[in-house]
Formats: structure tokens, C-alpha cells, sequence
């Protein structure tokens, strides 16, 4: 198996962290180069990647193709069986952030970049990390 | 295909390569990861983000905070979450 396949997750990006990478914000790439630098991978939820390709232009659609190649960037499915639970969480989250809480509830304990603090820590416990926006 | 080499370390890295059963896949798996990291940084520069070693140090006391405050019982809470959601039990 490829070593660098094991990398433990660093952080769970939500769509309107990706959003904000793909219009340059620097904190979120230096976040991102820094997980690469310490051998952790970066967790992309497959729903939120989707969510934030419909809502850039050509040149931020280009920096999502980049970020989801990356070595060390993991693009998350939603499978079955987290649909039961995505689908109950997706009433106050929207599909996208909750497949997102999902992702950082199936890796503890990583944190999670969002802007939807407060409606996330519904489901997760209160004192799960989270990098604001 | 691998090369025999030899090489020269520091007395504290000889001392950890001591602890492992496989030094040659333990330094190759941490030079893998030095050259992804150099791969990502040389992407990610090429794409307009002029990151800095004040960003990066950002970034790490930002995510060394957060591991921080990580508490026995936010990790007891996040494995009982863990498990109620592979019952898919966590609505």
C-alpha cells in the first residue's frame, strides 16, 4: 500500500472553505501546505467539492481541479452508509456542510474548516475543533 | 528498483533510526512525504498562492491550538459519535 495513502486526516474543508481557496485566500492554503509538510492529508467531502464547482468561475473551477489533485488531498464519497445520517443532519446543514460533519465525526478527531459553526456543533460535541472562515 | 546508500546523521536521529525494524522503509517513507510536500508547495505556487513562513507559522499555532484543546472527554465524545454514526444511529 502506498505510505502516503495512510496519511491520518489534518482537516475536513467544508464547501465555503474550498470557496474561499478557490478565490486565493491564503489561509487556507497555507493550511493546506502545511498538512503536506507534516504528512496529513486533507479530507475533501466529495458533496462539498460539487457544491463549490457550482459556484465559481473558470479560474476557481481550475484551482478546485488542482486542490482535489494534490497528493496528500483525499476526495471523501458520501457512501451508503452514512446516507441515513447525511440525509437527517442535511435538514439544518444543507447537504454539502453535513456531509462535511460527517467526514470530521468519521475521523476523530479532526478539525473541521466552516463557516457554519454554530449549526454545526448541533451534531457535533461542542468542543470539536473548528478553523472559522 | 532501490540503491544501496550510505549516509551520515546526527547522534538523536541515529538513536531513532534505532527503534525501527525497517530503516530503509522509514527513511523512505518520510523523504516520500518531504518531496510531496515540496510537490504541493511548488503546485500551489505556480497557481498564485504566495505562502510565506509567517503564513505557515500561522497556520500551525491556528491547528497546534485546536489539537491542544483536545480533551479525554471530547475524544470519548467523538468515539461514541464515530460509532453511532457507522450504526448509522446519529440523527
Amino acid at each position: 500500500m502506498d505510505p502516503l495513502a495512510r496519511r491520518p486526516a489534518g482537516i475536513v474543508l467544508d464547501t465555503a472553505a474550498l470557496l474561499a481557496y478557490a478565490s486565493g485566500d491564503l489561509k487556507v492554503g497555507e493550511i493546506v501546505a502545511l498538512l503536506a509538510d507534516r504528512g496529513e492529508s486533507v479530507v475533501i467531502p466529495a458533496a462539498c467539492l460539487a457544491t463549490a464547482y457550482r459556484d465559481v468561475d473558470e479560474e476557481g473551477s481550475g484551482l478546485l481541479d488542482l486542490i482535489a489533485s494534490l497528493e496528500h488531498a483525499i476526495v471523501a464519497p458520501l457512501t451508503r452508509g452514512h446516507c441515513a445520517v447525511a440525509g437527517g443532519w442535511s435538514r439544518i446543514l444543507g447537504l454539502d456542510t453535513a456531509h462535511a460533519a460527517i467526514e470530521a465525526a468519521s475521523n476523530p478527531v479532526t478539525p473541521l474548516m466552516t463557516e457554519h459553526r454554530s449549526l454545526v456543533i448541533r451534531f457535533l460535541p461542542k468542543a470539536w475543533p473548528i478553523v472559522d472562515v | 528498483m532501490t540503491r544501496k546508500i550510505a549516509i551520515s546523521v546526527p547522534d538523536d536521529v541515529a538513536a531513532r533510526l534505532e527503534r525501527e525494524p525497517n530503516v530503509s522503509a522509514f527513511v523512505a517513507e518520510s523523504v516520500r512525504i518531504r518531496m510531496a510536500a515540496e510537490s504541493v508547495r511548488e503546485t500551489m505556487a505556480a497557481a498564485g498562492f504566495e505562502l510565506t513562513p509567517q503564513g505557515r507559522a500561522r497556520a500551525a499555532a491556528e491547528l497546534d491550538a485546536l489539537h491542544a484543546g483536545v480533551t479525554p472527554q471530547l475524544r470519548r465524545e467523538a468515539a461514541e459519535l464515530k460509532a453511532r454514526l457507522r450504526r448509522g444511529q446519529a440523527g
